[in-house]
């Protein structure tokens, strides 16, 4: 409707306005089924391009799935849709039409058709037009506010039309995705017409903000001049194709302005749009869609660990032929490429730091980026921890293998990093009368073969340069195979012969070695207490002469079992 | 020429009328503005959250301006992320939306293609365009603005070329419900 509105037509038009409301309202209903057709990244980092049917009745719904493939596949062969089609995501739905095809008024033909797609719209015969409610409440019910950057509409009918605005129609004609392209040169890339013909009127007032048309003639002030070859003489008169210049006739008037091919996608279909139009495409898509998708640590201030290290990473977009390079600047300065960095504690200062990750697109496609859509930054403010001594570990777990031990334990959850943990192990809790050292690196595990059999109690402790940790739990570890209890008491027997004294015993069950015990009274240890190994006999030469009350005990992985009978040796 | 005169007349009583219903409290918006002046001034809010405005529009050709009726058709709240332009540019064929206080102070802008816009291009045998544009003046505008309950008016300005940069024409203000 293109007229002006009379008072009594406003009236009508309010109560117009009403009914449409009542039919919005019922027209609300459930949301139709989406496809995602391309899902390259967060629908608010993405250039998202939404398409609607119309004229497909519940039993064309395949042909629609199908025309919307054969005209996406056609506009993403072409450039710059083709590099950056990894910046773009696509959603389909399917709009369910109660009859086929479009309304053709000129031959008395309408269609009840879910968006109301009609042909000779104002008069003119391959101008479609559609309903906006309609499609809206589609839009508005299917889809969310950043999944329709752009909107396109495919009309169900083999008659070649469309129309371009705030959304664009196109029919199934093979011919249409040139003319939807050149729309979208229009809707997405803000780019003027390049022909000369009028309507509409030829403006020379005013520098036109496209960037494709311009009134400038001097070199140095065309908007395009970072494309156009010192050689290349201005104005331009060459016909050859995609020679960046200045060449006289654009936005409807055919002298006075100026667009910089000879040719291109805005001026004339099935030609490429060219240098300056596909620059202009790219830095839109830029508009909806950062070179950086993500980034961590999440949040913008970080303390690296004081003796530790932090790993920063962005995620980028990889591109058709290339990737937006990362460039990393610590307080300004370059001092990395590539899209992760680990900052360890030891190489900052004293005080705050910025880390800032700098992406840029560096295509060739594009030579003038004032608005610097192509880049795109993440910074973090850095502190150095101060070195403290580390918490203690926890959750020690100890398992053995025959002679074969594992020790396993969390890293403590505060203070900072260990550079080492300390073993620790007693024959008794809390004793570390066997075994204390350090394990010489930051590992949460230790292994260790050989050991001898017996119980071992276990703790390790956390270290680094300022200090040790407590000690973590307590593990028992028994090794040397399963035992119940320490061996029962062996029977002992003594020959001396001169200055050489023979002791003989029984080997109790499960006895791995045993224990010698002398001394100079019944009960007394004070002369000899050792472990002699496990055979059951021991021969002592060059014993002095005196009286000795000696026993002996069975030890296993249980413990030290009871003495045996004591044996009085007498030695002259 | 009576004729004339009498839709003249009709077209500026509506546009009064559009204009005393649109009255805000405080200073009368500016009919026309300069957009840097708006972007200097006015700071993109928060676009983590969104409402949606399904609006009806009938625009007035050839009146002074204000001249449209608006009507709300549907209001969604809480609809998530609005779309996030890193580099917003305004052409001849968006609009500006501009969201306002009870106040009268303006809390947020965004741009939006004009739905009134219709671009009838067609090629020739060898693919050279030729063609016309079009004004609807009967259309539906899907807007999305932010979330902010303080947000009680809208107002849409249309960009005109100047060689001072765009400067904004107010083509209707709408109250929400």
């Amino acid at each position: 409707m293109i007229a002006a509105r009379t008072g009594r037509a406003r009236r009508a038009a309010a109560v117009v306005a009403l009914a449409i409301v009542f039919a919005s309202i019922a027209a609300i209903g459930s949301a139709e089924p989406v496809t995602v057709l391309q899902q390259t990244g967060d629908a608010g980092n993405r250039l998202d391009l939404v398409v609607l049917g119309d004229g497909y009745t519940a039993a064309e719904l395949g042909k629609y799935a199908s025309d919307v493939t054969t005209f996406l596949t056609a506009m993403l062969a072409q450039q710059p849709w083709t590099e950056y089609r990894n910046l773009l995501n696509i959603y389909r739905i399917d709009v369910t039409s109660a009859e086929s095809g479009a309304s053709h008024p000129e031959n008395n033909v309408t269609k009840n058709t879910a968006l109301s797609a009609a042909y000779n719209c104002s008069g003119i015969q391959r101008l479609i037009c559609v309903n906006t409610t309609a499609v809206n409440n589609v839009l508005s019910r299917s889809v969310t506010a950043t999944q329709r950057d752009l909107v396109l509409i495919i009309v169900n009918d083999s008659v070649y039309g469309g129309s371009g605005g705030a959304v664009a129609v196109a029919s199934t004609n093979s011919a249409a995705v040139e003319i939807v392209l050149h729309e979208i040169g229009h809707t997405l890339g803000l780019l003027a017409d390049e022909y000369t013909d009028q309507p509409p009127n030829c403006d020379l007032g005013v520098e036109p903000s496209a960037a494709n048309a311009t009134l400038q003639t001097q070199r140095a002030s065309i908007k395009w001049n970072a494309w156009i070859d010192a050689s290349t003489t201005i104005p331009t008169t060459t016909t050859a194709a995609g020679v960046a210049g200045l060449y006289l006739g654009a936005q409807y008037c055919p002298s006075g302005k100026y667009r910089p091919t000879y040719d291109s996608k805005m001026r004339t279909l099935n030609v490429p749009y060219y240098q300056i139009n596909t620059e202009q495409i790219i830095k839109r898509y830029y508009n909806f869609a950062a070179p950086l998708d993500g980034a961590s640590p999440s949040g913008t201030s970080v303390t690296v660990p004081g003796g530790g290290s932090t790993a920063f990473q962005v995620s980028v977009p990889a591109l058709a032929t290339h990737t937006p390079g990362v460039t990393w600047l610590f307080d300004g300065a370059s001092v990395a490429t590539g899209p992760s960095l680990v900052v360890s504690a030891s190489a900052l200062a004293a005080g705050s730091h910025t880390l800032t990750a700098s992406i840029q697109d560096t295509t060739a496609l594009v030579r003038s980026d004032p608005s610097s859509v192509l880049r795109a930054t993440r910074s973090w403010t850095i502190n150095a921890g101060t070195l403290t001594a580390p918490g203690a570990p926890s959750s020690l777990s100890a398992t053995s293998t025959g002679s074969s031990v594992s020790l396993a334990w969390n890293a403590p959850a505060s203070g900072s990093s260990p550079s080492e943990y300390v073993i620790e192990a007693g024959s008794a809790t809390g004793l570390a009368d066997l075994a204390n050292f350090g394990t010489g690196n930051a590992s949460t595990t230790f292994s260790a073969s050989g050991v001898g059999a017996g119980r071992y109690y276990v703790r390790v402790r956390s270290s680094n340069a300022a200090g040790r940790s407590a000690a973590s739990n307590e593990a028992l570890l028994v090794v040397g195979g399963v035992c119940s209890a320490p061996p029962s008491a062996p029977i002992l027997g003594a020959i001396v012969n001169g200055s050489t004294v023979t002791l003989s015993w029984t080997a109790p069950s499960g006895a791995t070695s045993f224990v010698l015990e002398a001394g100079s009274a019944t009960g007394l240890t004070n002369l000899a207490n050792a472990d002699v190994g496990g055979a059951p006999s021991y021969a002592a030469t060059g014993v002095g002469a005196g009286t000795y009350y000696v026993r002996v005990r069975a030890k296993n992985a249980c413990g030290t079992g009871s003495p045996s009978n004591e044996t009085i040796v007498n030695v002259r | 020429m009576r004729r004339k005169i009498i839709a003249s007349a009709a077209v500026a009583w509506l546009a009064f009328a559009s204009c005393s219903t649109a009255q805000t409290p405080g200073f009368p918006p500016a009919t026309q503005r300069s957009f840097a002046e708006l972007r200097a001034r006015v700071a993109r809010a928060d676009s983590s959250d969104g409402q949606e405005l399904q609006l009806r529009w009938f625009a007035i050709e050839g009146a002074a301006q204000p001249a449209s009726d608006v009507t709300v058709l549907d209001r969604r709240r809480g609809i998530g992320p609005l779309p996030q332009e890193r580099d917003p540019q305004l052409s001849e064929d968006r609009l500006v939306v501009i969201s306002v206080d009870a106040t009268g102070r303006e809390l947020d802008w965004r741009l939006v293609l004009d739905p009134r816009l219709v671009r009838a291009e067609f090629p020739d045998a060898q693919g050279r365009l030729s063609g016309r544009t079009f004004q609807r003046t009967e259309v539906n505008l899907l807007v999305d603005v932010p979330n902010n309950p303080d947000i009680v008016r809208l107002r849409i300005y249309a960009p005109q070329l100047t060689n001072d940069g765009f400067v904004l024409n107010l083509l209707a203000t709408v109250d929400l419900p």
